[in-house]
């Protein structure tokens, strides 16, 4: 199972400290290990390692033991009404028992229904018949992996049809329901906000802020669609705007323990420094956040 | 009664003919797919562009293969 001791040193670290890290692409690998120094922490994608080599998960077990390591999930489709895929369920079992990760991660997305293969993550009716199945989905979860996940909030450029409540709504309500922490995906929210008239400060205030353990940040593009409206597309091809480094400094002013924060980015590649950076500036918003929370905590005693 | 939902949903997030077929003449599909009335209002308010630019967007990130 989890390594116990590695499990226990990092629970200490993960109340002590904040830590910033990024994604794993084969394409950084090079520079991830050269820089291994500048990065406290990784996430992999769980679904792309479902067939890798023994080799490769020896390496990844190795690289678990140097960095706390995430393990990222994308497509148990644990926010809907319908039972989570098992399957799938089993193979992240199987991988975070080989890894041995930090913690491990999903969407509260649904991918498919009915036999219908969405192919990404689609927000389901925020409705009490979604909640009931994402509770007993995410308990599944918990009971066949072994620890409850952090739950990301996802980007959607429609409003679910039948929801009868709100995104941040629906959230709480999963947290409460399950005790999971929550993973937020800084863009995903902006996306959220920009696409739906929303501001990204009243959205992210709107989130269960002290449940945040973990932070997602990358980029996005404008898209216009056939009517000529400018959308905002996370499409993780982008750097974070600063928008997103100015959320993350509230998140962090709020945030009631250390936070793990990952920098995704899924392609075009910018060179190793133009990513070092953005780990940089993401550290110096988390710096002014907590600083912010010193300050308040100690105004208000 | 939400699983219907998620099905209807899913078959049209699923291709962007299904969804355009939606489009075209929405109560004749929602008829056909067999969606619960209860769902029928929901269904029949759905932003066009909206649901237009999420199906062209699955498709593109299908096509990209990023599960995300």
């Amino acid at each position: 199972m989890w390594g116990r001791m590695r499990r226990g040193l990092w629970k200490l670290n993960e109340a002590a400290r904040d830590r910033v890290g990024l994604a794993w692409r084969d394409e950084l690998a090079v520079d991830i290990h050269i820089h291994l120094q500048d990065i406290d922490c990784l996430e992999i994608l769980a679904d792309r390692e479902f067939c890798a080599s023994r080799q490769r998960i020896a390496a990844l077990r190795e690289l678990a033991r140097q960095v706390p390591l995430s393990l990222h999930s994308v497509a148990l489709g644990l926010a809907s009404s319908q039972p989570v895929d098992e399957k799938r369920l089993a193979r992240v079992a199987a991988l975070a028992s080989r890894i041995e990760p930090d913690h491990w991660s999903e969407h509260l997305a649904f991918v498919r229904a009915g036999g219908f293969e969405i192919g990404h993550l689609a927000a389901a009716p925020y409705r009490p018949e979604t909640l009931e199945g994402t509770l007993r989905n995410v308990e599944r979860a918990q009971h066949v992996v072994g620890r409850l996940p952090h739950l990301e909030n996802i980007a959607t450029s429609i409003r679910p049809p039948g929801s009868l409540w709100s995104e941040e709504q629906f959230i709480d309500a999963v947290l409460q329901g399950t005790r999971t922490p929550m993973l937020l995906d800084l863009h995903n929210l902006y996306a959220n906000a920009w696409n739906f008239g929303r501001d990204p400060l009243e959205l992210l205030r709107a989130m269960p802020l002290e449940k945040v353990r973990s932070v997602h940040l990358s980029g996005g593009c404008i898209v216009r669609d056939a009517a000529g409206n400018a959308r905002l597309v996370d499409d993780h091809l982008h750097d974070p705007p600063d928008v997103v480094f100015e959320l993350l400094q509230v998140d962090g002013a709020q945030a009631t323990c250390g936070l793990t924060v990952i920098l995704e980015r899924d392609g075009l590649f910018p060179d190793f420094n133009a990513v070092l950076r953005q780990l940089s500036l993401a550290r110096a918003a988390l710096a002014r956040g907590r600083a912010q929370q010193a300050l308040s905590r100690s105004a208000a005693a | 009664m939400s699983e219907a939902l998620e099905t209807f949903l899913a078959r049209l997030y699923s291709s962007v003919l299904e969804t355009e077929s939606f489009l075209q003449d929405r109560a004749a599909y929602v008829h056909a797919a067999g969606l619960p009335k209860q769902h029928l209002v929901d269904v029949l308010a759905i932003d066009a562009e909206s649901i237009r630019f999420a199906a062209r967007s699955f498709e593109h990130k299908r096509r990209r293969s990023e599960p995300r």
